[in-house]
């Protein structure tokens, strides 16, 4: 059994990672996002909804609000990095929490930025558990990120198998044949024979799997979140989607955490 | 009191992952949408979207082509802006352009999809075409007297090359 605070203290540090890459990579292409260029926010406001008409938001997201928020994300996440769990570890979670939610609404968030708010936001609550001693809260925080995490396997896996052209490997081998999806390897790969029909079904059965997964003893289930980290890992080579196995390996603590848990409310040891 | 708050969270978790599980086989709404990119209860479906189902071009690459004019005499040839060659590895670790540009072929791919539809074709005022333009304004510079066009081409990925022009766009001066 591993200790509540060894699981919460690994959620924070891999979230602070993926906070470091993500303001890294802001900061970066920052100069694409400047007003006056084609996805500039004196245009893009233009979008219908509240946030395009807003003054406030428009301050955020030009050039030294948008600077600013890529910082603010960096320092934080360096500082739950590097530091222990303390009092000052849900401010931290809070503040990356916002700051992952605006820069996620400037662009299109992904699957990767989604998992990350996840943790963020169970991680708050499970340190505000800690923290207050209430083994509720540390409860919930888990509950959030390991249910959403097995939320998101199951239903990516059910999500494919009820669609024809995953079920024969068209979809797998039009999206890894591809220029924007693929690459060269993944091409080659799902147009060798039965290639894309065995890759289809593999993903798609580990996937709608996973729930079961939660059950096995802890050593077990370290060894099929390995794999999925793997799975993840190859689908960032192959798709450029650098942030995404970060992302969701900061997940898997709390998916342990609840794994813990759920064998010993059922009395499974 | 504090005992009574948790619980009260604990509930809303469990709320909110059912939601999050039923929300999973149906189509979403716009404020589904909103409560997806939130992450309040996203949708899970990777590469799993219903419309794919008997559509493979839904994973064609796009292309955006642009071409300038001088006042007088024939367009230069077309040259393609928005190019996904090899991907170099690296980019599983270390991809900063990776948002900029998916915002961008967003926006291309909204005037190829607007364009299918006759009832919906983008007007030059329209985000998705001001949006193209200015991109391709800014890569092309084009001079003074000199015109621009854009074109939204599609090709069936590395075996059916074939393209297909989604979108042709009016000629523009800056």
């Amino acid at each position: 059994m591993i200790p509540t605070e060894t699981l919460v203290r690994a959620t924070c540090a891999l979230f602070g990672v993926w906070g470091l890459l993500h303001a890294a990579q802001w900061l970066a292409d920052l100069p694409r996002w400047r007003v006056g260029s084609a996805i500039g926010w004196d245009l893009q406001r233009l979008r219908k909804g509240i946030k395009g008409r807003s003054a406030l938001v428009a301050v955020l997201y030009g050039e030294r609000g948008m600077a600013l928020l890529a910082v603010l994300l960096g320092l934080v996440g360096l500082a739950l990095v590097a530091l222990p769990l303390g009092p000052v570890t849900p401010l931290l979670l809070a503040v990356a929490l916002v700051v992952a939610l605006l820069l996620g609404q400037r662009s299109i968030p992904d699957g990767a930025d989604k998992m990350a708010m996840i943790v963020a936001g169970g991680g708050l609550l499970q340190t505000l558990g800690l923290a207050l001693n209430n083994a509720t809260l540390v409860l919930a925080g888990a509950l959030w990120t390991g249910g959403q995490l097995t939320i998101a396997y199951f239903a990516a896996g059910a999500s494919k198998v009820i669609l024809a052209d995953w079920r024969s490997g068209a979809a797998p081998r039009a999206a890894l044949g591809s220029y924007m999806w693929g690459n060269r390897l993944s091409a080659w790969g799902v147009n060798l024979p039965g290639g894309a029909f065995a890759l289809a079904w593999t993903v798609m059965l580990l996937e709608m799997l996973f729930p079961l997964a939660l059950l096995l003893p802890t050593p077990w289930l370290g060894v099929v979140l390995g794999c999925f980290f793997l799975f993840h890992a190859a689908i960032a080579l192959v798709m450029g989607l650098s942030t995404y196995p970060i992302a969701f390996l900061a997940a898997y603590p709390s998916a342990i955490w609840l794994g813990q848990w759920l064998r010993a409310a059922s009395g499974l040891g | 009191m504090l005992d009574l708050l948790a619980q009260t969270v604990l509930a809303l978790v469990c709320l909110l992952l059912v939601w999050t599980l039923f929300r999973q086989f149906v189509v979403s709404s716009p404020a589904g949408m909103v409560l997806d990119q939130l992450a309040i209860a996203p949708q899970w479906k990777f590469f799993a979207q219903t419309r794919i189902d008997g559509h493979a071009e839904f994973f064609d690459d796009i292309h955006l082509l642009v071409r300038t004019s001088p006042e007088a005499g024939k367009p230069n040839d077309w040259v393609e802006l928005l190019h996904y060659g090899e991907r170099p590895l690296w980019h599983g670790i270390w991809n900063p352009r990776r948002y900029s540009r998916s915002l961008i072929v967003q926006h291309v791919m909204t005037l190829a999809l607007a364009e299918d539809d006759p009832e919906q074709s983008a007007r030059p005022s329209a985000l998705c075409y001001l949006t193209v333009l200015r991109f391709a304004l800014d890569r092309m510079m084009p001079g003074p007297g000199e015109a621009l066009q854009f074109s939204v081409a599609t090709t069936g990925g590395r075996i059916g090359r074939e393209p297909k022009v989604r979108f042709l766009s009016a000629w523009h001066c800056p």
